[in-house]
């Protein structure tokens, strides 16, 4: 069935012939009319689909959680977290009744055991560091860098190692 | 089958012609190309590219007539690409990484050298580094399409206000306070 369509369609004179048989065989009066184009929309694709009230695919509940998104949202998440830090310090000393080295000593005062304050300077400072090392990550990305698959898992376990490492240094301090 | 696989595949440059033949008085030719290796998808040639041998043939037989590709303008209709006309944000980016790569470089010395002057600088670049931040936070989060058209608006203005006011308290704090890395290390001596 196959060769016969493939000699079929080789013969160039059975082609057209087959063809101009076809234009030919039933005549129709058949009108064209010319109109302006429709303007193009503007309408967004999620907006379309909100209007036609489709219902919507599940995304993050089904996502199975990958060290590629992780990464990333842990990424942004440490963002919002040294802003916080910097917003107490910045917005903190815009307020009247905030003294920090007063505050500094109150919480020394405290007394508290080493291991809380050694693993809530960890907490702190986790941010920070993650956030410094994958930004060097990120950076090299936008060089066009380390772009494949293997390369951007390579990289991230990199980047989860040396953000503990640096972690664990700067808890020392 | 595999047989008239192949016979089509061999004589795909003549189908080629034919359909064209067929319905229009035209050929659709690429120049060099017809009578050459048969290219298929995993081909590395780009169709769009200006050389010697890629001016696509769009005559009729009785006309001899070329046209250059290469000067030929890509268009849109599609929604988003309406929407980004006008507006480039290539510089905006380029200054958004040059920012960060800076940060990565001040954001250590300002610790190891304290000084008003490093303290400022580095409270200027991380005022503009986190606001970019939020700003791509805002952006992302607070859609029109789920908050409607005034919120995202007025989410994006806090977000100004927000820098704008940290930048100020930072200001303060390094002036008027104990000053910036002077005031983390007080707590980090704890």
């Amino acid at each position: 069935m196959a060769l016969f369509i493939g000699r079929f369609a080789a013969n160039k004179h059975l082609v057209s012939c087959y063809f101009r048989g076809l234009y030919t065989s039933s005549l129709r009066t058949v009108s064209i009319k010319a109109a302006p184009a429709p303007p193009p929309s503007t309408e967004t694709f999620d907006e379309k689909n909100a209007r036609l009230k489709r219902p919507q695919s599940p995304h993050l509940t089904i996502y199975k959680p990958q060290l590629t998104s992780m990464l990333s949202i842990t990424h942004r998440m440490t963002g919002m977290a040294l802003c916080g830090y910097m917003t107490v310090l910045g917005l903190g000393s815009l307020t009247p009744f905030v003294d920090f080295p007063f505050l500094a000593e109150s919480i020394a005062n405290l007394h508290l055991p080493g291991a809380v304050l050694y693993s809530g300077k960890a907490m702190i400072a986790f941010p920070a560091a993650y956030h410094f090392i994958n930004g060097i990550r990120h950076l090299l990305w936008d060089t066009g860098r380390f772009l494949t698959i293997k390369h951007v898992y390579t990289t991230g376990y990199i980047t989860l190692g040396i953000s503990l490492l640096f972690t664990a240094w700067l808890v020392t301090l | 089958m595999v047989m008239a696989l192949h016979c089509i595949v061999r004589n795909f440059p003549k189908y080629a012609q034919l359909s064209s033949k067929c319905f229009s008085g035209y050929t659709l030719t690429r120049t060099a190309s017809v009578l050459g290796p048969l290219r298929l998808h995993n081909s590395k040639v780009d169709p769009w590219a200006a050389s010697s041998n890629t001016a696509l043939n769009l005559s009729p037989t009785y006309l001899n007539k070329t046209i250059d590709l290469s000067q030929v303008k890509a268009f849109s209709v599609t929604s988003s690409k309406l929407s980004a006309a006008g507006h480039d944000h290539t510089k905006l980016w380029s200054a958004e990484r040059i920012l960060s790569a800076a940060l990565l470089g001040i954001a250590p010395a300002a610790f190891l050298y304290p000084s008003a002057a490093l303290d400022t600088l580095l409270a200027v670049t991380f005022v503009m580094h986190n606001h970019w931040g939020i700003e791509a936070i805002v952006v992302d989060y607070v859609r029109p399409i789920i908050f409607g058209n005034a919120i995202p608006k007025i989410a994006l203005g806090l977000t100004y206000g927000f820098s704008i006011a940290m930048l100020v308290g930072l200001f303060y704090l390094i002036f008027n306070g104990s000053g910036l890395v002077n005031t983390i290390q007080l707590f980090w001596k704890i």
